[in-house]
């Protein structure tokens, strides 16, 4: 028992210690800071993925498009959204992290974000189809790295930001409530050194690198990311390590090299061809892949089993923030979109949740992989949709096998007592808290 | 405790209202596959022309990449003198779209080794059936390899009855074989037009030409690719008729030239692509 206790203060003091690193906090305040939006974005891709798409799953249960008014125009209208939302998160995200760098040491925070802010969006330039229109009018933005893809990348560039701003900077910034065209210009004056070195060199970064890579820095990023996953063969280990790094990366805020595989592999066509031609899902001839087990088992509310550290934080912790967050993220997380947990706890970066982050999928891995080697189920054959609720992707793509739901539910069980010490400690932080009052 | 015991009673309503629909809904997705599912693999299948290895087109498949966002893998087979197959290459886990290019040890011209080819082809096709389990799928053939194709798709696909064919693109195949005529046929025609009722009905396909001067590509003449439209016309639902002139409009480059590999792109493998590409082939289509 004391070692557990010695353990969790160790893991206390050390989340003590990060936190008071200067850029470490203000990644976590970014994050925080980033929850609301998020959220919304969150919601909305409930809505236009799980109830206005095609193969959306709301719509598949309720035939949505048979009877709901303008079906077509919704899916446009949240698709767009969720385009629009979504889909520059991560430039926010970069005003934000280089916004809070800065102000702790007193530079001009808002000079600093939006500086931050340009050399995201410029690291992000299309400057390879430029150059081969031999003219800078048909440029364009590497508009997939501007969303959640791009978060890692944009925190980078949002703290290194605030470093050249906290260096090169000289004067410390006077907030002053009614703003002076004098006082505007010579905050100008003050930080143009920063604020050219930043643009200067993260321009530079950005051409150079649309020499080797037709993405930019997120897709070269992202080349190297992937090369782990390219080739996984239908045993465990492989399995195993693939999910252990995804989520590690997912942890870092390099999301989904490993997404959703989908019912795309050769394996798994093959699988649902062998089942519609036996009428079952037993004795399919892959029963071990990423899809089966992965996909099926280990992702309930997106990566990291997030739907049982919901369970664990609404069923006993008395973190207020904790559960603040857990409210507002259920839902999503139903479907699998667990984004503004990931950024509202948050679980990113966040060393004493990582840690079940990790643990969780990787136990739901062998407690399915157990159960389909035993053969006591029969693997998930039939198509699964992506934002089919997490527990019920087993039950479902066995056709309906019990067995399979049972296993779900073990995994979710399973996965709640590895979140549930974890969320525990955050109470003690709150009684740390309280008795600090006292 | 009143208070939880709502919430509780509520959550399992809930579980309950989506529960019951999807388990219906699975029931019945699955009963719609069993009667007609299409795969979600749905390869593109090439058969290049006479004296031509199955490498013929490396350089259109080189030419595609660096254009297209997705990557196809590519599987090259040769159809031995005997029926037997020799495979290089493999497909990728997760390719839904992979590259088959059918090729024949005897890949002599001629109407009796073209019938022969066709033969070989359905050996060929049956067997990449039985081992990648698609039930659909979209066909190209450059100069006799398109010939290959109509014989195919006029005769042989038949065997396959669960397989259906999405679209089919020729390039210079030369109907009227090497006649300039506009009136002659040729007895590679007569067999062409003989067996016509015997393609797909639901058939897409697209016939390109490819002209260096007025009347051929200095090879396959313009009026014998022109003979495609008294096989093709009113026997399947859409035939279209592409001219492509210009530079590399020479027989042999037709495979790799640009605006070929745009019109593939858009009617073959039918991608999004950009509008620049788009308004191009459109203004080709007006010509």
């Amino acid at each position: 028992m004391s070692i557990i206790k010695k353990v969790a203060q160790t893991l206390l003091s050390w989340e003590d210690w990060l936190n008071k690193r200067r850029y470490y906090h203000a990644l976590r305040e970014t994050l925080t800071l980033l929850f609301p939006f998020v959220l919304i974005g969150a919601f909305i891709s409930v809505f236009n993925q799980a109830c206005f798409q095609k193969n959306g799953f709301l719509n598949q249960i309720y035939r949505l498009s048979h009877w709901v008014p303008g079906f077509s125009q919704f899916g446009i209208y949240t698709g767009m959204l969720s385009q629009t939302v979504n889909g520059v998160i991560a430039v926010v995200a970069a005003f934000a992290a280089a916004n809070f760098a800065v102000r702790a040491s007193r530079r001009d925070n808002l000079l600093a974000g939006l500086t931050a802010a340009l050399s995201f969006c410029l690291l992000n330039f299309d400057y390879r189809n430029t150059a081969k229109m031999g003219q800078v009018t048909a440029s364009q933005f590497l508009t997939p790295n501007l969303g959640s893809q791009g978060i890692f990348l944009a925190l980078l560039v949002g703290l290194i930001t605030g470093w050249l701003f906290n260096h090169l900077a000289t004067k410390p910034h006077n907030h002053q409530l009614i703003e002076t065209q004098h006082h505007l210009l010579s905050r100008a004056k003050d930080n143009w050194l920063p604020i050219a070195v930043t643009l200067v060199l993260f321009s530079l970064i950005s051409y150079g690198v649309s020499f080797m890579s037709k993405n930019g820095l997120n897709g070269l990023f992202y080349l190297v990311f992937q090369l782990p996953f390219s080739n996984l063969s239908g045993v465990l280990i492989p399995i195993f390590s693939a999910t252990l790094l995804s989520n590690l990366f997912w942890v870092i805020g390099i999301i989904g090299p490993i997404d959703f595989s989908g019912n795309s592999s050769v394996s798994t066509v093959q699988n649902l061809e062998y089942a519609l031609q036996h009428g079952s899902a037993w004795g399919a001839p892959n029963p071990i892949t990423l899809h089966t087990v992965f996909d099926s088992f280990a992702n309930v509310g997106g990566p990291g089993m997030t739907l049982a550290l919901v369970i664990a934080i609404l069923w006993r912790s008395r973190n207020q923030d904790l559960r603040t967050v857990a409210k507002a993220s259920w839902f999503p997380s139903l479907f699998n979109f667990n984004q503004p947990l990931l950024v509202g706890l948050p679980i990113m970066f966040s060393p004493i949740l990582a840690i079940p982050f990790l643990l969780a999928p990787l136990a739901s891995l062998i407690i399915t992989w157990t159960a389909l080697k035993l053969q006591l189920m029969p693997p998930v054959v039939y198509p699964v949709s992506r934002t089919m609720p997490g527990f019920l992707i087993g039950w479902l793509g066995t056709g309906g096998d019990w067995r399979a739901l049972f296993v779900s539910g073990l995994n979710l069980a399973v996965a709640t007592a590895i979140y549930l010490p974890f969320v525990l400690l955050a109470n003690q932080t709150v009684e740390r808290g309280e008795t600090y009052a006292s | 405790m009143r208070h939880n015991w709502w919430r509780w009673l509520l959550g399992l309503v809930i579980l309950l209202g989506v529960s019951w629909p999807a388990y219906t809904w699975t029931k019945a997705n699955i009963k719609t596959l069993k009667s007609a599912g299409r795969t979600r693999m749905a390869p593109v299948i090439m058969v290049p022309g006479s004296s031509a290895s199955q490498n013929r087109f490396d350089d259109l498949i080189t030419e595609l990449g660096k254009e297209t966002p997705q990557r196809h893998s590519v599987l090259k087979l040769t159809v031995q003198t005997d029926g037997k197959i020799k495979y290089s290459g493999s497909i990728r886990q997760n390719d839904n779209q992979p590259f088959i290019i059918v090729a024949f040890a005897d890949n002599k011209d001629g109407q009796a080794n073209i019938d022969k080819q066709a033969v070989w082809l359905n050996t060929a096709f049956k067997a990449l059936v039985k081992t990648y389990r698609f039930n659909h799928f979209r066909a190209l053939g450059h100069s006799n390899g398109g010939l290959i194709w109509t014989l195919f798709l006029e005769r042989y696909l038949k065997q396959s009855p669960k397989v259906r064919i999405d679209r089919l693109m020729t390039i210079a195949a030369p109907f009227n074989m090497e006649s300039t005529s506009t009136t002659t046929k040729t007895s590679m025609f007569k067999e062409l037009y003989q067996y016509r009722r015997g393609l797909p009905n639901g058939l897409t396909a697209y016939s390109i030409a490819g002209t260096e001067n007025y009347t051929s590509d200095g090879t396959v003449p313009y009026n014998s690719v022109n003979f495609g439209k008294y096989i093709f016309q009113d026997q399947v639902k859409h035939f279209t008729e592409i001219t492509v002139t210009g530079a590399n409009t020479a027989h042999s480059d037709l495979p790799q030239n640009k605006q070929i590999v745009s019109l593939i792109r858009q009617y073959l493998l039918d991608e999004t692509v950009s509008s620049k590409i788009r308004k191009q082939n459109q203004r080709q289509l007006k010509n």
